[in-house]
């Protein structure tokens, strides 16, 4: 097993170079370059010389490329052009904040959602399961962007019991972040649970009708027993890959939910570098957010290894 | 989630109860946090500069410099030596005086290398200043310049106190003491940052008590914090914007000229626009009204006649140039073109309502038998590939003065010299307005200069823009002017509560 | 007369089908079980043999509902009782092992957790105890290292050990009735042996009542005590074992016995024909699964022995060799290689004519394809259910044959009627047809094509024995007709040597003999041939299974790999085994001299001798190889 542990943790660690391989090839394909970009009409002369003296433009891009990578290795993300301040001091905050709406949200989420489907799937076609089935789908249908715009009109315009939008700095303590991200925690939520919740609840529902399941009942094992000890921990385990692919894709969502509420994080600096031309920046955000990709993938199959006994003796 | 629903709740009765008398104003956060108090600073943070600092003369009602810091001011018959007589008894916010030795470190600190201010360029005109008494500061230029003071209007040339910035002439002063209506209480660029009404305002105490300016980088999120009461005050409403506060009695709506301006430029040295006829004929072709109003809807723009300065500048020539194809297919046949002329127009989305400008004016330039065939160029690179590189592009200005935008635009040397103009006369002309001190014959001068390129010009710029803002309607006092002429000390906020 | 532990009376079982109609599975049934008597329930499938015994503990599979009649166990009315009652009961005085232990266990819990789980349930023993009773509940059903196996998971063993862990799992609460569910199916024919010999002599030791269920007579005849026959949800016949599989009353069980396949029975097929063409040929061929990858490369690393080494064999044309042996012999792989689903590392495989068989199949060019054709086990899962019978059968007519239309249509309705199916069967869908019509379309189909050789893997494994019967004789009738050739894979002895005119025996993906079906069924010479032999149960109460005694009884678990060992040892180190021509093709593959092959006896069995002698008692029986 410590061989398998290894292994996957070597193939992560491949991915991830790999993406920062393909990102930087993409960023020099661009025209121009990362200060023609940036400066646009401005890009002549003196401006443009220090430009790229200071992004090392007049480097080889292989040789560019390997200090990024070295760089990005100790947390030096390079020269921001829109801030001009390095990369990493603006970055950490923002990881912060998005880290903790992210959390916050999958950390809710993810054992509502498997409460909630093990529910629906036990109590299959009945109206608990309808409801809930029903719900996960409206919630799963509904773009982010029109949950969040209902939900603020509704609680910060209307009744004004949270704010509209986040209006504190960056850098503000975690107790002051905390009203401005009830909303948005909610509208990320809401399409984790929906989609855990079916995940988990046609898993639930295959166990249920295994062979093993009827033993237990001729066994004599009392319902709540065999739901406890013999239903769950089967049924987690295909839903551990979507536990992972939709925390994968609470990434992407972070990023829209940020946007609408200006909420000071990841997605909303990766979004304003986009469009003031940052590119340093988009390739730094970048490179996190696939490495927290890896990570939660990583961290899925190393649970999956726990939960599964026949896993852990490679094609046994 | 219960907790956290009482305490926001807390919070925003708390907030509530501040705001009647607190004028709370969203920047949105151009440089990230950045953001410098020193005014010169090429990361300034606007918003806090327009309060806290004063300048020598501010725009007045008609545009033209009026009084703030120098109650008056004269010059040599040569525009060369500007005596400014300043205000007495203004204080700084620290209780400093403010004499004429702040006027000089304020200037000459413009033109330090090291702080590489975009105001250097304009301001290297002066060569040094004089401090003739502690209440007259006598400015001596490198070169004539009659319209000096104008100069010294630019909203960045902010009196700083000398001696709290240690009288460093060569480094940022980021210590934000200034003479301005409101005085800083607390920086946060990224959150909130606090202005506190300054009793001792030279000029009686601003209309509120006190002032946030909240960083709020994306205009959609303005929007919303506007309708839910975080902010009073929202700029640059695009048009979709607008219709959410338009009708509601709890918003006014304000729909302002401003100098910015959206046009396509011709290269006048390439053929077929050599031909001044063949140009005049093209930009002959336009209904400037129905142009503005497909672009920009109806309250969205104030028509010109082909050139930059824009209708609140206080040398704008009144110019008539109405439709007329008849003439522009005169001019193209006189031009050897009777038979139709056929052009490329490059566009890009690079400023609002470029590429369909382009193509109202394929339009309506059919109709006198031009074809333009527009070519949608990329926004990434444009600015490298195709501006100042084709014959016949999109391109588009912020609001500048006249002087200011003439010579970067039109004098043959100029870098961004769009049309490849070279006239020898042009250049004479803007020199001769430079060293004109009468006000009225300054004012023909540059007429003459936009008559000109109105009738021979490779310029086309039918309008200039508005720009829409919405306030709560508790608050009064803000004027329908452009947004950097705003005198917020005049802002009222009617506070009930909530 | 001693009260009845079991009693159903009268239960009629059913499921409501779609538009309200009541489908019957059970029509009033009616049985009844002593204390320490062994029931048997045979039937075929449909015929609701599991239902009933689910019935015994007050159990109905989702979806059916009691229609009418009880079913009593220990007194108490099983279905008036209260979900709850149920469950007490169940588990702790009846208990049920399952068909499949693999499935029935659950894969995340620890063998000794899942049984730790029933002995809380039914027992008062505190923690400490129960550990203890885990360990020696392993020790009953005769597992080696209790304590080891406890620990493990269900995947982790083997399928005979699963099993066994399944009864130790039922045994957990002391019950008085044991319900047995098929147990043996699956299992390997020497596994079966063992596990229902340690299922009787555990029924005599705990005096507890079972009641198998099974479609196969030779287990009902080695285990039960009565046995009950039912078709189609009845009870056809019922009485002592010996009674009713002597002078059978019924029909039905009567044609029941009569399909049945019997080891001893001569084979009744044509003479072979000593100067028909060969047809296919395999030259010590070798194939592995393990294919070397870049670090075994790197690190030079010996290649592992293949899993199937230095296999050669010939086939005639009109003639069929059948392959045997248990799980791991490599038959379904040799197979699998002639068809070019596998790679052959070493050796040759070729048809008539020279034309050499590679791998992969879709490299084989049309004419190669045609000449060879597989037919599979389960018909269920190789014809396409969205496609009609007619499609199924046009496409290998229009790959091979180039006919279209009409003239497909045609034909395809002809070799319908060769497998005896109505023409109308084109339009079908094979949701539509039973399992036997699904099997005699994958004939029909393979037969489309008209080839040299076909191979069948398992092909009635799957079908119930009045249906096998049916399609071994389609079989035989196609092979007189077409004269196309047969390697026929099984693991039933019985049904090869109904089949075949060859027969070669596999062992651990090696030959172990090879020869004419009769000379080997009546005189097996190699200790593997005659174990393999000896162990398969016949439909006959006396017969008793010959297997190795109690001492040898542990090492038996992968089939008496040690005493295999032991034979073996020489071959390992050589590269190849003796071989010894015993005359007529017959050939035996083994590492001992020409002479004491000819002595090897078993005790109480004389090889020379044929195949009616009165077998003795079990617990003498050893191999014993001559000194």
């Amino acid at each position: 097993m410590p061989t398998l542990i290894l292994r996957r943790f070597g193939f992560a660690a491949f991915t991830i170079a790999f993406v920062s391989l393909v990102m930087f090839a993409a960023v020099e394909a661009l025209p121009g370059n990362v200060c023609t970009s940036f400066l646009q009409r401005f890009a002549q002369g003196p401006r443009l010389e220090r430009c790229i003296e200071q992004q090392g433009l007049d480097r080889p891009a292989l040789v560019r490329y390997g200090d990024w990578v070295a760089g990005a290795a100790q947390g030096d993300f390079g020269y921001s052009l829109k801030k001009r301040k390095p990369v990493n001091e603006l970055i950490w905050e923002r990881f912060r904040n998005t880290a903790l709406l992210g959390g916050i949200a999958a950390l809710l989420a993810i054992p509502l959602a498997i409460f909630l489907g093990i529910a629906a799937g036990v109590r299959r076609d009945r109206p608990v399961d309808l409801s809930l089935s029903g719900a996960a789908m409206l919630a799963m249908t509904i773009p982010e962007f029109v949950t969040a715009t209902a939900l603020i009109y509704v609680f910060a315009i209307l009744l004004q019991w949270f704010p509209a939008v986040t209006i504190v700095s960056p850098g503000a303590s975690v107790l002051q972040m905390l009203p401005n991200i009830v909303l948005p925690v909610i509208v990320l939520s809401a399409v984790l649970i929906a989609h855990i919740m079916r995940m988990v609840r046609a898993s639930v529902i295959d166990v249920m009708a295994s062979d093993y399941v009827q033993m237990a009942r001729l066994k004599g094992v009392p319902e709540r027993q065999i739901i406890r000890k013999h239903v769950v921990p089967n049924a987690m385990i295909p839903a551990l890959n979507v536990i992972a692919l939709t925390i994968a894709w609470l990434l992407a969502g972070v990023v829209v939910v940020e946007k609408v509420f200006n909420y000071p994080g990841l997605g909303t600096l990766m979004i304003q570098a986009i469009y003031d031309r940052d590119l340093p920046m988009v390739q730094a955000v970048a490179l996190i957010f696939s490495v927290i990709y890896v990570a939660v993938n990583l961290l899925a199959d190393l649970a999956a290894l726990v939960l599964d006994p026949r896993l852990r003796r490679k094609g046994h | 989630m219960k907790k956290s629903l009482l305490l926001s709740a807390a919070l925003v009765m708390a907030g509530t109860a501040v705001s009647a008398e607190t004028l709370r104003i969203p920047h949105e956060l151009g440089y990230g946090g950045s953001e410098s108090i020193d005014p010169i600073s090429p990361q300034r943070f606007y918003e806090a500069i327009q309060n806290v600092y004063s300048r020598l003369v501010r725009q007045g009602e008609d545009g033209r410099p009026s009084p703030d810091l120098a109650l008056s001011w004269e010059a040599t018959p040569d525009a060369k030596e500007w005596t400014f007589k300043l205000r007495e008894g203004v204080t700084f916010h620290n209780g400093n005086a403010f004499t004429a030795e702040d006027v000089a470190f304020s200037l000459m600190r413009t033109q330090s290398e090291t702080i590489d201010s975009p105001t250097k360029g304009v301001m290297e005109i002066i060569d040094h200043v004089e401090v003739v008494d502690p209440m007259t500061a006598k400015v001596v230029l490198k070169q004539t310049h009659a319209d000096f003071p104008l100069l010294v209007m630019d909203y960045r040339i902010k009196m700083l106190d000398a001696e709290t910035c240690g009288n460093e002439l060569d480094a940022l002063c980021e210590s934000g003491v200034g003479t301005g209506p409101f005085q800083l209480v607390d920086y946060d660029p990224l959150g909130t940052t606090t202005l506190k009404r300054f009793d001792n305002y030279y000029n009686g105490p601003a209309g509120t008590e006190n002032m946030e300016l909240i960083a709020i980088a994306d205009q959609d999120a303005r929007v919303a914090a506007l309708q839910a009461g975080q902010i009073d005050f929202i700029y640059a409403l695009s048009a979709e914007q607008t219709p959410l506060f338009a009708n509601n009695p709890n918003f006014t709506v304000q729909s302002v000229p401003t100098g910015r301006w959206v046009g396509l430029v011709m290269n006048t040295q390439t053929a077929p626009f050599d031909d001044p006829r063949v140009r005049k004929a093209i930009r002959m072709t336009a209904d400037r009204d129905a142009l503005g109003k497909l672009v920009y809807g109806k309250d969205g723009f104030i028509t010109s006649c082909d050139h930059p300065v824009w209708s609140g500048d206080q040398y704008r020539a009144d110019i008539d140039c109405p439709r007329d194809i008849e003439g522009a297919k005169a001019l193209l046949a006189e031009a050897g073109y009777a038979d139709g002329l056929t052009v490329e127009l490059f566009v890009s989305d690079i400023s609002e309502g470029a590429v369909k400008m382009a193509e109202v004016l394929q339009n309506q330039a059919k109709d006198a038998g031009i074809t333009i065939e527009l070519i949608q160029a990329p926004s990434d690179g444009y600015w490298g590939d195709v501006w100042m590189k084709e014959a016949f592009f999109a391109t588009g200005w912020s609001q500048r003065p006249a002087d200011q935008i003439l010579n970067e635009a039109y004098r043959s040397t100029a870098a961004w010299n769009e049309t490849g103009w070279n006239s020898s006369e042009f250049d004479a002309q803007l020199d001769a307005a430079r060293g004109e001190l009468d006000f009225d014959a300054r004012k023909a001068v540059y007429g003459e200069m936009q008559k000109t390129l109105w009738e021979t010009g490779g310029s086309f710029i039918p309008v200039h823009l508005n720009t829409v803002r919405a306030f709560s309607s508790k608050l009064s006092g803000i004027q329908p002017v452009e947004d950097f002429s705003i005198r917020y000390e005049d802002v009222v906020k009617s506070g009930s509560g909530s | 007369m001693t009260k009845s532990l079991i009693n159903i009376e009268d239960l009629s079982v059913g499921f409501i089908a779609k538009g309200g109609l009541p489908t019957p599975v059970l029509r009033q049934v009616s049985l009844e079980l002593v204390a320490g008597e062994t029931l048997g329930i045979v039937g075929e499938s449909g015929s609701g043999k599991s239902t009933v015994a689910l019935a015994m503990m007050g159990y109905l599979k989702p979806g059916l509902s009691l229609f009418g009649g009880r079913a009593v166990f220990d007194g108490n009315d099983m279905f008036a009782l209260s979900e709850k009652k149920r469950a007490k009961l169940r588990g702790s005085s009846i208990a049920l092992i399952p068909q499949n232990a693999g499935q029935a266990l659950t894969p995340t819990l620890t063998i000794g957790d899942q049984i730790d789980e029933a002995l809380q349930l039914h027992t008062d023993l505190s923690g400490a105890e129960r550990a203890a009773k885990v360990v020696e509940l392993l020790n009953r059903v005769r597992l080696p290292e209790p304590a080891e196996i406890a620990k493990r998971y269900p995947h982790e063993l083997s399928g005979g050990q699963q099993q066994r862990a399944a009864v130790a799992m039922a045994l957990a609460g002391n019950a008085k009735a044991l319900l047995l569910d098929e147990p043996t199916t699956g299992l390997d024919v020497t596994t079966q042996a063992h596990i229902l010999e340690f299922l009787r002599e555990l029924a005599r030791e705990m005096g507890v009542a079972m009641v198998y269920v099974s479609h196969d007579m030779g287990v009902i005849a080695r285990v039960a005590d009565r046995v009950a026959v039912m078709y189609s949800g009845e009870i056809v016949e019922e009485g002592p074992t010996r009674r009713v599989l002597r002078e059978p009353r019924h029909e039905y069980t009567k044609n029941l016995l009569a399909a049945i396949p019997r080891l001893d029975a001569p084979n009744k097929r044509p003479n072979l024909r000593p100067d028909a063409q060969q047809t296919l040929k395999l030259d010590d061929v070798a194939i592995s699964y393990h294919k070397p990858g870049l670090l075994d490369r790197l690190l030079r690393r010996p290649a592992k022995r293949p899993n199937v080494e230095h296999v050669s064999l010939g086939l005639k044309r009109g003639q069929t060799i059948g392959l045997v042996g248990e799980s791991g012999s490599g038959k379904s792989t040799i197979l699998r290689a002639i068809a070019g689903l596998v790679e052959a590392q070493g050796g040759e495989i070729a048809l008539a004519g020279d034309q050499a068989l590679t791998a992969p199949v879709g490299r084989r060019d049309r004419e190669t394809l045609r000449r060879v054709q597989m037919i599979f086990q389960n018909a269920d899962a190789s014809l396409n259910p969205r496609q009609t019978i007619g499609e199924i059968l046009e496409a290998p007519l229009r790959l091979y044959y180039g006919k279209k239309g009409k003239q497909a249509e045609g034909k395809a309705a002809e070799l319908l009627g060769a497998v005896r199916l109505p023409a109308e069967y084109l339009r079908r869908f094979p949701s539509q047809l039973s399992g036997g019509e699904k099997q005699r379309v994958g004939i029909a189909r393979a037969f489309a094509a008209n080839p040299e050789v076909t191979l069948c893997d398992e092909i009635t494994s799957a079908l119930d024995v009045s249906v096998q019967a049916t399609a071994l004789e389609l079989l035989s009738r196609l092979q007189q007709e077409n004269g196309s050739s047969y390697v026929f894979v099984s693991h039933d002895l019985a049904v090869v040597r109904a089949v075949s005119d060859w027969v070669a025996v596999l062992y651990q993906g090696r030959l172990c003999e090879v020869g004419p079906v009769e000379k080997v069924y009546a005189n097996p010479f190699h200790p593997y041939t005659r174990l393999l032999m000896g162990a398969v149960l016949r439909p006959d109460p006396d017969a008793v299974p010959e297997i190795l005694n109690e001492v040898d009884l542990k090492v038996q678990e992968c089939g008496y790999s040690k005493l295999w060992a032991e034979i073996d040892m020489e071959r390992t180190k050589s590269k190849q085994p003796l071989q010894h021509d015993l005359g007529d093709g017959h050939v035996v593959y083994f590492n001992m001299s020409p002479e004491s092959v000819a002595q090897m006896r078993v005790k109480g069995r004389d090889p020379a001798a044929g195949s009616n002698s009165v077998p003795r008692s079990s617990a003498d029986r050893v191999l014993e190889p001559a000194e």
